[in-house]
């Protein structure tokens, strides 16, 4: 407990210095909450542009530096679970705080990434993905898998009806071609999960392939209504 | 994939991140990125004090090492 208090202290320390939040401010507010919220929304410390400036700035160099130290570790990214795909795309989107970014690594038979490719970027509730442009990608670097990812800016870390049928509607494209989709990565609210973790992959064809876009949305409204509860 | 031209890219995005939130002049962004570039940059956070920096620049490093540190700590992942 001591320990978690002197790590507390260190966090707030440098919070501080680097963007200019006042101490007493940051520390009356994780007397009740989450150090770690401060950086995922910065809004709530009702922060001046500068400050929400070097707030971003400093989420920018987290998550470059998350990155980096992947790249410093590996001769060759491989991408042999879902930890290590989730670590991944973490480190890759959790800085997005302000819209959404698909993108699907492509992977040879060993599970090394060939490419990582952005496919798609919307705004902060919404991304049009374009089934056809994958598949393109897909058979012109000759992949065996590929692992779709996108992060949620909103901080859910729920799977969409939307987000599960995207999922069946590149795994009807890609199964008859005997691609593999090894799993679909959501990031968001400082963290990430794993469809293959829950149990939720489709492994087989539910419909015909379809190469119309889909729209990847915002949480839906019943998602949103189970979040509040109404307590009186 | 060339991971080494990753690195290199993702090494200059993070030295100009860096040099922003700092306020640091080109001069010891460019030295940072030659530390980067040459020890890695767990490596550099690790051994801040042979980096030969100001040490108001070492100062401000500290902080940033400290973050990182707890953030690691707390996701115990990467």
């Amino acid at each position: 407990m001591r320990s978690d208090t002197r790590h507390t202290e260190k966090f707030l320390q440098g919070l501080t210095t680097l963007t200019g939040l006042p101490y007493k401010k940051v520390q009356q507010y994780v007397k009740q909450n989450n150090p770690f919220n401060i950086l995922e929304h910065p809004r709530i410390m009702d922060p001046n542009e500068k400050q929400l400036e070097k707030i971003g700035l400093l989420n920018e160099f987290i998550a470059s530096y998350n990155l980096l130290k992947i790249y410093e570790n590996n001769e060759k990214i491989t991408f042999n679970s879902s930890t290590a795909a989730g670590q991944y795309f973490y480190a890759l989107l959790s800085g997005m705080k302000d819209r959404e970014r698909f993108m699907v690594a492509f992977l040879d038979r060993s599970n090394n990434v060939i490419e990582i490719k952005t496919m798609s970027e919307g705004t902060v509730g919404q991304t049009a993905v374009y089934p056809r442009e994958i598949l393109k990608y897909a058979l012109a670097c000759d992949c065996n898998a590929v692992i779709l990812a996108h992060n949620h800016p909103g901080g859910s870390q729920n799977f969409s009806p939307e987000d599960k049928a995207l999922t069946h509607r590149i795994v009807d494209i890609f199964h008859p071609l005997e691609i593999k989709v090894l799993d679909h990565i959501i990031v968001g609210g400082g963290n990430y999960s794993s469809m293959a973790d829950r149990g939720s992959m489709p492994d087989y064809c539910k419909d015909p392939a379809n190469y119309e876009p889909v729209a990847l949305g915002a949480i839906p409204i019943a998602e949103k209504r189970n979040r509040f509860q109404n307590t009186r | 994939m060339n991971l080494e031209a990753l690195r290199e890219l993702e090494y200059k995005k993070c030295a100009d991140a860096l040099a922003e939130l700092l306020g640091l002049d080109w001069d010891t962004k460019e030295r940072i990125l030659k530390c980067f570039q040459r020890t890695g940059i767990k490596n550099f956070f690790q051994h801040l004090e042979s980096a030969d920096l100001a040490p108001e620049t070492s100062g401000k490093l500290q902080s940033i090492q400290a973050l990182i540190e707890i953030l690691d700590n707390k996701r115990g992942r990467i």
